[in-house]
């Protein structure tokens, strides 16, 4: 995956975690979800790709929301901790993820219609006009959201929420409104990443965790609390990988990434650019 | 007289604002200290700084002149330190009983060789260790409240549950954070009984309080604390009528 | 009768690591996925001896347990210092890695082909070789975990473990040593996941990667909430409703490529069920519900 769709799964995935403020481990396979939609638009009802990407993105922007009204909104009620909210959230995973398989099996699929070109030569390595076209988006993806969270009234209430929820609810914000349009659009976000990654590469129904522990692993190294933060995580690994790719063998690559992780969490857990978080009182 | 429990020099912040600055006393055994101030003067976090669960900037703390700041918190408590919180620490799901069975120390059923073994001298320290807490849980009028699970019990018999497990844990030095506030007013008379024969059984007993009838009528020692240092220390007649005191309390 | 016999010995061996991970997750607190990992651990070390080196059954089993109490240990120094989800998200790196080793280190564990050719397991001459053979080796295996585990959580350290599971700073104020109890929790939960992948690796005789995924970390994960958290007998109850009713469905004629998917949309979809409505499970004593302090 290309430095650029991991930013907006990194992305996408943080704006959730500082709003809702837990791990959303069902993200990885809306992500898929994305992919899968669009196949069954394009392949299977026979749409042309733009309207069928188009559907998509709504359909899942609506998994997520009615994730976050039927599961978590409720968990949220009854005080549960992220913790639980963690556990649900994998629990729904594996649903949706068998859901994927039952319905369009365990083979690779693919919503690509065109003949793979050869594409020039950038920098050493290989680039395809279709690689092009998917980083151009996410890169405009990217810059979307940060113009909507800064210049925005949601975008604004988005970030309150993620300072302070509680100071927000008191300022007058509907939490659980602001909570449920992140969902809407962090889930859309991701939908779009699976859908420009299954432009380039084949689509299988386990494709979302990978592409969801990278968006944990960058918001982690980055910065939680802290979009830039995310950004440049995401960033770093993405160059990581690539440059992984020609020193180390490439299988190794989870392996490290995660002992990477295990580093930050343990030696500086706001990742570069965030901000300390308390320890528990005493 | 020797003191039991010193510190020295401590000083504490917290996102900027101070919560202990170069702050120093001793305790002695078989006296009762009380320490009070206004909110955020720093006694909690005294507390928490001679327990080991705040690490202070500055500053030493003593055991039997013995500098402590190096160990950790469950290695001071072994070493007779006791604590009651003021969030009323206690484990909800286990019955009064297994609360106070739970703070007896060095017992060899923690130990996992014993604890599957299950030999004559683990199982026998078992039984003594149930006889002890029943007795502590009667000393503090606990008895029928036995099997209950704690979170069911009221604010106040909490606290008595804390004060038994604190005894239970053979501490010479407890500190309790307000263990009469919140009690019902019924229950208090007996509290400060408990406070006042364990002075005198030789334990150092210091204790966090807002009451000042409270504190006149059992503390040998008053400390007056705002904002991280020591205004004032004495018998309690002179400290109530320390204009500074009297000040806060107003407020 | 030997399909019956087959979903005893899985539940047997699903119910020894359910155990296992119950004394960390249920009467600790300390939540983890990294259990498939420990449970990899003991299958692949067990097969490894005994395809390479015909070692006995028992010596494989003793080293797989000391391997995997060793990685325990490794697993246990995180949660020193983090908690709850954080502690969670590292329990996942643990298992990404391990699985990641169990299928790239081609050299000793051939990769995603797998090794196949194990043997049935033989003690002092002889050989399990029949189902009803092999169910009472897991069976004896799981009462006497069970019959550990319960000495174990009823004694005194099992009463540390649950103030640790519910108060952290209060217990530490008793004057308890929770770092010796996290370490020595997961060692103890970690070697005996491992007996369970051994005898999982005899009787299946075949072993690859994908046995040990992180899904199957969240199905032993599944098997301890549903069952019931800090309740040994929640284990068995757990195990038993998650091989057997799945098993159930292919019964009644359900294809099988289509009874995998169901079987895990069943786990996942009764974890979230009972997160959200009954958190402490069938018989369980302790509901993940509420925030630590």
């Amino acid at each position: 995956m290309t430095s650029a769709t991991l930013l907006v799964v990194a992305v996408s995935f943080s704006i959730i975690y500082s709003t809702a403020r837990f791990f959303n481990f069902a993200h990885g396979v809306v992500y898929a979800w994305g992919a899968y939609f669009t196949y069954l638009m394009a392949r299977v009802a026979g749409m042309n790709l733009g309207m069928a990407i188009a559907i998509a993105v709504v359909g899942t922007a609506l998994l997520g929301m009615g994730i976050e009204l039927a599961i978590y909104k409720p968990l949220r009620k009854q005080k549960a901790s992220s913790l639980v909210l963690l556990v649900t959230s994998l629990g729904v995973y594996i649903v949706l993820q068998n859901v994927i398989s039952l319905l369009f099996g365990d083979d690779t699929k693919s919503i690509r219609m065109w003949p793979v070109r050869e594409g020039w030569n950038v920098l050493g390595a290989r680039i395809t006009p279709v690689q092009v076209i998917i980083i151009v988006s996410a890169v405009v993806l990217f810059v979307a959201i940060m113009l909507f969270l800064k210049w925005t009234n949601m975008g604004k209430a988005m970030r309150a929420v993620a300072s302070d929820s509680e100071l927000a609810l008191i300022s007058g914000i509907n939490v659980n409104n602001v909570i449920l349009f992140t969902f809407a659009l962090g889930s859309a976000l991701a939908g779009s990443a699976g859908i420009l990654v299954s432009l380039d590469v084949d689509m299988t129904p386990t494709m979302g965790m990978r592409a969801l522990l990278m968006g944990v692993v960058a918001m982690i190294i980055g910065g939680r609390n802290s979009i830039p933060g995310v950004a440049l995580g995401a960033l770093l690994l993405g160059m990581a990988q690539h440059l992984g790719a020609w020193q180390i063998s490439s299988k190794w690559q989870d392996a490290i990434v995660f002992v990477i992780l295990l580093i930050f969490l343990l030696a500086r857990p706001q990742g570069f650019l965030g901000k300390k978080i308390r320890t528990a009182h005493v | 007289m020797k003191s039991v429990l010193a510190v020295n020099n401590l000083s504490k912040h917290f996102d900027g604002t101070v919560a202990l600055d170069g702050f120093s006393c001793a305790f002695e055994a078989g006296r009762i200290t009380s320490l009070i101030g206004p909110n955020g003067a720093g006694k909690t976090t005294l507390f928490n700084a001679i327990c080991g669960f705040v690490e202070p900037e500055t500053g030493e703390v003593y055991h039997d002149s013995t500098p402590i700041c190096r160990l950790k918190p469950c290695k001071r408590a072994r070493l007779g330190i006791g604590r009651t919180f003021q969030d009323l620490r206690l484990i909800g799901r286990m019955s009064a009983l297994e609360n106070v069975m739970l703070a007896s120390p060095r017992q060899l059923g923690e130990n996992i060789a014993h604890a599957i073994l299950r030999l004559p001298p683990q199982r026998t320290q078992e039984r003594k260790n149930r006889a002890e807490a029943e007795r502590l849980l009667e000393y503090v009028g606990l008895a029928e409240k036995r099997d209950d699970l704690a979170e069911t019990l009221s604010y106040g018999q909490q606290k008595l549950l804390t004060l038994a497990s604190c005894l239970a844990s053979g501490a010479e030095v407890l500190l309790l954070d307000e263990p009469v506030a919140g009690v019902n007013p019924e229950l208090i008379p007996k509290i400060l009984d408990i406070l006042t024969d364990l002075a005198n059984k030789g334990k150092t007993v210091v204790f966090i309080e807002h009451n000042l009838e409270v504190v006149t009528k059992i503390a040998h020692t008053v400390i007056f604390m705002d904002v991280g240092q020591k205004v004032d220390e004495g018998p309690p007649e002179r400290i109530r009528n320390n204009p500074r005191v009297i000040e806060a309390y107003i407020e | 009768m030997t399909y019956l016999l087959h979903i005893f010995i899985l539940i047997g061996i699903y119910v020894i690591v359910a155990q296992s991970l119950n004394l960390i997750s249920g009467y600790t607190g300390l939540l983890s996925i990294a259990h498939a990992g420990f449970y990899g651990i003991g299958a692949y070390v067990a097969a490894l001896m005994v395809l390479h080196f015909h070692t006995n059954f028992l010596l494989n089993m003793a080293c797989a347990a000391v391997l995997a109490g060793l990685l325990g240990f490794v697993v246990a120094i995180p949660s020193l210092r983090l908690h709850g989800d954080y502690f969670v998200i590292a329990t996942f790196a643990f298992q990404i890695i391990a699985f990641s080793i169990m299928n790239n280190w081609v050299s000793v564990t051939a990769g995603p082909l797998g090794l196949p050719g194990i043997p049935r397991p033989e003690i002092l001459g002889f050989t399990f070789t029949t189902h009803v053979h092999f169910l009472a080796l897991v069976g004896f295996f799981a009462v006497l975990t069970f019959l550990f585990l319960n000495r174990l959580v009823r004694s005194p350290y099992g009463r540390v473990l649950r103030a640790i599971r519910e108060d952290e700073v209060f217990s530490q104020s008793l004057g308890k040593n929770v770092t010796h109890f996290k370490v020595s929790v997961f060692i103890i939960g970690a070697a005996i996941a491992s007996i369970g992948g051994a005898l999982y690796a005899h009787y299946i005789t075949f072993i690859d990667p994908t046995s040990f995924t992180i899904n199957e970390s969240i199905f032993i994960l599944a098997i301890v909430i549903i069952g019931g958290s800090g309740n040994l007998i929640g284990s068995i109850v757990g195990a038993t409703v998650l091989i057997m009713v799945p098993e159930f469905l292919r019964f009644v004629g359900m294809p099988s490529s289509v009874a995998a998917n169901m079987r895990q949309i069943l786990y996942g979809g009764l974890l979230v069920l009972f997160m959200m409505f009954m958190p402490e499970g069938f018989v369980g004593e302790y509901a993940f519900k509420k925030g630590e302090r």
